[in-house]
């Protein structure tokens, strides 16, 4: 059971697991992984259940490499966006290495929160990258954040509503980060705050949100813990 | 003022009472500081303003003090207000109802939100009316502007009965004195109306260190008479341009003219190298002239000219780094065309 060695940092030599559908793929992880420093142990394909797999992590691995679409060969229903979210929050410091980045944009935001680095196959997919991106992530298990990864409390203000492959998006503006810039998020990240609201109702409607808002860039962000914004006090500034 | 002799302590001593002139590329921001209490003017979007303030372990923000509602002075209004590690005690905004946008309004929103959970105090009376109130410890910062009437009728469209205000002629105006003695004046945005109502109004707005007004461009045809008749009214020995070069090519060379006929001595530094100046980017290992110690935004970039500038009440005066003569030396080993050395007045 190595989840009992967690409280010391990660060393390379550690066991990192190594999680995708397919197995050609997971070798080409593996190599990366052995020439960054670590022993691989490879989960290819993952169980259809992600509480098996993550249980499967925790006794065999230190730390997790994962592909995000795992729905190739294997019969899951989970994304590896959620194994890398949940295995980091369960201190197993996880990384993201996909081909995806650019294209399931929805599906990688709802864990962006919990995921410290998403590496994308090829230009990033490098020994020392993802030996910085394991050491990083193990750096936010134990709390220390680096200022692109603090997420602070601000405003977020919603655009529009749409659906993009089946998911319900709101279109948001995030001041802080950038005023300039529309980021799309899924829904489902505000649902506790946007009850029953109507996408009309929604346009223009203001939130709370923690947000990241030192991210260097859009697919950077995360969001997490949605509060509908206090209303501007009438005549405050006076107009 | 001693331009000569400057104390080398580190920046966040519990004693210091200076002026920082940060380097932010284009936009104002300054760090008003009496040991750890610090007033902001303006907070245009950038690392460095953060970074600053970080660099002072816990530093309490009196007052966070916000010109005017233009993009280079409050466009990090907001994630400075979201920072959990500075804590800020009074944000001043002027009401615009002409900026009144919805990146405007997600600032209140902010501010709002702090108000309820932490107290934030909002004053949305930047004008001459709110007399001592930016002022602390040794620190004297006195509203010059907008005056009354022009804070109750906001920016307007022209024919007006009180005549045209835009949102730049309603940008405060601000002069700083440090332990009793005028250091900086800081006009924000100001134009040629708000300049008129300001000395008209016979409020003494002399300060050994100017910084030039919307950053030294784009004033309208009355540059060179602007600047000419604002200097001999400030009579500065320093004269700062907050600039930063890949937006616009300032200062203009009228502003410069206008300079040269009312303040021929003065030293003139800007934040970052002008397109006007220079058009190649430097290593950054040759700024040793600039201070080390605060963060500069155009240092990476190989940018800078003078860099973030510290005005200090030093001995009996007010004193400024980086020095004159080094800054000098800077210019003539590294900067091709200088538009600040007599020459480019020809």
């Amino acid at each position: 059971m190595l989840s009992q060695v967690a409280d010391r940092p990660l060393v390379q030599g550690d066991p990192v697991a190594v999680v995708d559908d397919i197995l050609e793929d997971a070798d080409l992880t593996a190599t990366l992984v052995r020439e960054a420093g670590f022993v691989p142990v490879i989960i290819a394909p993952p169980p259809p259940s992600i509480e098996h797999l993550l249980s499967r992590i925790r006794n065999d691995a230190r730390a997790l490499v994962c592909d995000h679409r795992l729905t190739g060969t294997a019969n899951v229903a989970y994304y590896g966006a959620e194994v890398v979210a949940r295995s980091n929050k369960d201190h197993i410091p996880a990384v993201l290495l996909t081909t995806y980045a650019d294209v399931d944009t929805q599906s990688i935001r709802r864990w962006r929160s919990g995921i410290p680095r998403l590496l994308r196959r090829g230009r990033e997919s490098d020994p020392d990258t993802l030996f910085e991106s394991l050491v990083q992530a193990d750096e936010e298990a134990s709390g220390r954040y680096e200022d692109n990864r603090r997420a602070f409390r601000t405003v977020v203000r919603v655009e529009g509503v749409r659906t993009v492959e089946g998911t319900r998006v709101a279109e948001v503006v995030v001041s802080a980060w950038n005023p300039s810039e529309v980021v799309e998020i899924p829904l489902a990240l505000m649902a506790g705050a946007v009850g029953e609201a109507s996408d009309d109702q929604l346009r223009g409607k203001r939130f709370m949100a923690y947000v990241n808002i030192y991210a260097d860039t859009a697919d950077e962000l995360y969001f997490r813990d949605f509060e509908e914004a206090p209303e501007v006090p009438e005549g405050w500034p006076e107009r | 003022m001693t331009g000569g002799v400057f104390p080398e302590e580190e920046w966040i001593r519990d004693t210091a009472l200076r002026v920082i002139v940060l380097d932010v590329g284009h936009g104002n921001c300054a760090i008003i500081q009496d040991g750890r209490e610090v007033a902001v003017v303006d907070a245009p979007k950038t690392d460095v303003l953060p970074s600053c303030l970080e660099m002072q372990a816990g530093p309490v923000v009196r007052h966070l003090i916000l010109s005017h509602a233009d993009e280079d002075h409050i466009g990090g209004a907001e994630a400075l207000l979201a920072h959990e590690d500075i804590g800020i005690q009074q944000l001043w905004v002027n009401p615009n109802s002409q900026k009144y946008t919805k990146t405007y309004v997600d600032l209140l929103t902010v501010a709002r939100d702090r108000n309820l959970s932490q107290g934030l105090q909002v004053s949305t009376n930047l004008n001459v009316g709110a007399g001592e109130s930016l002022s602390f410890g040794r620190v004297r910062i006195e509203i010059l502007h907008p005056d009354i009437v022009w804070a109750g009728v906001g920016p307007n469209r022209p024919g007006h009965p009180v005549g045209r205000i835009t949102d730049n002629g309603m940008s405060a105006v601000l002069r700083v004195s440090l332990d009793g003695l005028p250091a900086v004046l800081l006009p924000g945005d100001m134009n040629a109306a708000a300049f008129n109502v300001v000395t008209s109004s016979g409020a003494d707005i002399s300060a050994p260190v100017l910084v030039f007004p919307h950053h030294g461009g784009a004033g309208g045809r009355n540059d060179e008479e602007l600047a000419s008749r604002l200097c001999a009214a400030v009579r500065p020995h320093l004269i700062i341009f907050s600039i930063g070069r890949r937006r616009y090519a300032n200062p203009t060379p009228q502003v410069m003219a206008g300079i040269r006929t009312s303040a021929p001595e003065a030293h003139v530094a800007c934040t970052q190298l002008s397109r006007r100046c220079s058009n190649v980017e430097l290593d950054p290992r040759v700024f040793e002239h600039v201070a080390a110690d605060i963060p500069a935004a155009g240092r990476s970039m190989g940018l800078i000219c003078a860099g973030s500038i510290v005005i200090d009440r030093s001995g009996d005066g007010i004193a400024y780094r980086p020095l004159r003569a080094d800054h000098q030396r800077f210019i003539e080993n590294h900067v091709s065309t200088p538009l600040c050395a007599p020459a480019a007045e020809a």
